[in-house]
């Protein structure tokens, strides 16, 4: 039990070796932690449950830390860490192809109930999101959710801006035609 | 039709009440800034990829980071109600040298030094066994009360059974607990196959744990692990049924904190798969000790100018109590080195906790009092020669604490001398690993200190900028190094240093790029 008990102390305790040593890296410890909420909700819109978007958001500022060398213009850390966790979430949706939403029963809904399961089952428009592949549900919750215009998506993702337009224009084609067979079944 | 469709996206998208982050993920990225920028803290991503033995360490994180009863705290130096660090508002001297005036052939302060000490916490002996006097019963249900809780970890849920002896007569407990069932309110969930563990979960699954006697008073506890729960539902539990390891009534525990239940349910991994609770063997909870708080501690480095590759390092840490009181030394408290060559770690931070030699210093370091310790810092044979950082610090959650600075020193590296009799291995490839795409690498091993690892990537063909991303895993799914870029191609050549973990191991390849990937070294 030592071990264990050692190994959890140094899991939560500090690296001798710690702290930011640049500007960069600085910036990347501000934004990861003053962001958290909101890069957490942005994963969680995209991966579809709690959990998943805890690990991924996790994963990705662990990773830019790990890249920090990699940010050449520190003022643009945020949208730098975007992009992060971005290609985090669409490796991880990409494994999975689709993002699994466990349809709960009705009159079921346990206190426990994901958060992000039940806001996006109880929003139409959330729910025809949700049936997109990767890349157009990443440009659509970064445009509309997030308030991104197409230049930045296409700048967090390195993306041609052509290739966002086009994207989005398939992922509204395809959301459209999800929200009239919705409308269609309620007038059943 | 297109500008309606437009703003009820934006409104409807833009209207979603969505959680805000864990306290959990806050705790993280408070953490984030404790490993060294461009090197991946090894343990994180094994939590990450619930690697068994270390969901066990994440949840005593979890479940002792709650403050609760159950204490867990027989790790020397590091109790976990200490390990958060530095207590607020002490202040700690700490010097950084080389010392001026020393010689660079004999770094060795003058008056008593300590001698070195080659021992971990991971390897020290263990406490001296309890001697369980002949004639002590098995408890009794009776004899016991329980409580339990557990916290999500890598998807499942971990956490403690905790039993403390409510009677008058020390008992023996011995074994498992038998789930009997778990309730969310006055559901029963089912079905959950249960299976009993003999060893206690900590590191060695091969071990079976002993007997552990409970005085009247005294606790012990069981690790619990709960995975895969695909039900429609996702409950909170709020009691948990046991059976004790030698039988008898029923023992229900409650929630080990306050809230709503014993903890939430695991996630779904495999629909097809059953629901598994595991129940490990009873393990002594160590008696609160009396609180003691860290004293501040100033540590000053005797280094030589260089170190020889291949050779010991030896130096010297003389540790100052600056506090008030004397700090105590049982636990004895542990410590960590690290040589920073090129930007790179020589030691993979979860190795350390190396011992004090505590049994030379004594049982406290007075107030006021110094001592001088000698060091041996083991330096790989094939480090390249040239400018290094010698890092020192105590630990978090000692006696001393030392953690308003980190003590740190300049070293050069040189080379081996040149020796005809000895005879080096020639490197070869233990890894050539090609494609495109997600991948993941056969097993490989290797030994030594380091391994060379090289890749080029080419993402001209991926449609989009490229990203390549690979992760270089030991046996327990720990990283020990993520590479890669996000360049339209590009590549790298690398030592990755190797010590103290646990091959085979293998590389998991995340990218739409075209790439190549070698490993050199030993095998």
């Amino acid at each position: 039990m030592r071990a264990s008990a050692l190994v959890l102390t140094r899991e939560m305790g500090e690296n001798d070796l710690t702290g930011p040593r640049t500007d960069a890296e600085a910036r990347i410890l501000a934004s990861a932690r003053a962001g958290v909420d909101r890069r957490y909700r942005l994963a969680g819109l995209l991966l579809g449950n709690a959990a998943d978007a805890e690990d991924a958001t996790q994963e990705a500022m662990i990773r830019a830390w790990r890249s920090a060398a990699s940010l050449r213009d520190p003022s643009r850390v945020d949208a730098w860490l975007d992009g992060v966790l971005v290609n985090v979430c669409r490796d991880r949706m990409r494994r999975r192809k689709l993002v699994r939403f466990i349809v709960l029963v009705d009159g079921a809904t346990g206190p426990a109930r994901d958060q992000f399961q039940a806001v996006i089952d109880r929003d139409e428009v959330a729910r025809a999101m949700r049936g997109l592949d990767a890349d157009l549900r990443i440009v659509v919750v970064l445009h509309y959710w997030g308030g991104v215009t197409l230049e930045g998506v296409a700048d967090r993702l390195g993306w041609p801006l052509g290739t966002v337009k086009s994207r989005l224009h398939r992922a509204l084609r395809e959301m459209r035609a999800a929200l009239d067979g919705a409308a269609a079944e309620d007038a059943r | 039709m297109s500008d309606d469709l437009d703003r009820r996206v934006r409104e409807g998208l833009g209207g979603l009440d969505l959680p805000p982050a864990p306290s959990s993920l806050h705790d993280a990225m408070d953490r984030l800034g404790a490993e060294p920028p461009g090197r991946p803290h090894p343990r994180w991503r094994g939590a990450l990829r619930a690697a068994p033995v270390l969901a066990v360490a994440v949840a005593m994180v979890a479940v002792l980071a709650w403050g609760s009863g159950l204490r867990l705290g027989v790790s020397p130096g590091a109790t976990p109600s200490a390990s958060a660090g530095g207590t607020p508002g002490q202040s700690s001297t700490t010097s950084s040298t080389p010392l001026p005036g020393l010689s660079t052939a004999n770094p060795k302060p003058s008056g008593s030094i300590v001698p070195w000490l080659d021992q971990t916490a991971f390897t020290a002996p263990s406490p001296t066994p309890v001697v369980i006097p002949s004639g002590t019963p098995t408890c009794l249900p009776g004899d016991l009360t329980a409580s339990a809780g557990w916290q999500g970890g890598g998807g499942q849920m971990l956490g403690w059974l905790g039993a403390t002896n409510v009677g008058k007569h020390p008992c023996i407990l011995e074994g498992s607990p038998r789930l009997v069932e778990l309730r969310s309110a006055k559901t029963i969930l089912e079905p959950i196959t249960y299976h009993g563990e003999p060893s206690d979960g900590s590191s060695d699954p091969s071990v079976i744990a002993g007997p552990v006697l409970l005085t009247p008073g005294g606790a012990a506890a069981a690790f619990l692990s709960w995975s895969n729960w695909c039900r429609a539902t996702t409950p909170v539990v709020t009691s948990l049924t046991v059976t004790l390891p030698s039988g008898g009534a029923p023992i229900e525990a409650g929630p080990t904190s306050p809230g709503p239940g014993i903890g939430g349910a695991p996630r779904c991994d495999a629909p097809s798969a059953g629901s598994t609770f595991t129940a490990y063997a009873f393990t002594p909870v160590a008696p609160e000790a009396p609180p003691s708080a860290p004293q501040p501690a100033s540590v000053a480095l005797s280094v030589p100018s260089s170190a020889t590759a291949g050779a010991d390092l030896v130096y010297y840490v003389t540790l100052t109590n600056l506090g008030t009181q004397a700090a105590p030394l049982d636990p004895c408290p542990t410590y960590s080195e690290n040589l920073v060559v090129g930007g790179r770690a020589l030691k993979l931070p979860t190795v350390q906790f190396l011992l004090l030699n505590c049994a030379a210093i004594g049982p406290a370091l007075a107030s006021g009092a110094s001592v001088t310790l000698e060091m041996h810092l083991p330096v790989p044979a094939n480090v390249v020669p040239g400018p290094a950082t010698l890092h020192w610090d105590m630990d978090p959650g000692g006696s001393l604490d030392t953690s308003a600075a980190s003590p740190q020193a300049s070293i050069t590296i040189v080379g081996p001398p040149p020796s005809s009799h000895s005879v080096t291995p020639s490197p070869k490839v233990l890894l050539a690993f090609k494609g495109s795409g997600i991948k993941s690498s056969e097993p490989f091993t290797a030994s030594g200190d380091s391994v060379t690892l090289a890749y080029t990537y080419d993402c001209s063909g991926a449609g989009s900028s490229g990203r390549f991303d690979a992760t270089l895993f030991d046996r327990n799914g720990v990283a020990i190094t993520i590479f890669g870029g996000s360049a339209r191609s590009g590549g790298d050549i690398a030592p990755e240093y190797i010590s103290n973990t646990a091959p085979p191991y293998h590389v998991e390849v995340s990218t739409d790029c075209a790439w190549a990937i070698s490993v050199t070294g030993t095998p």
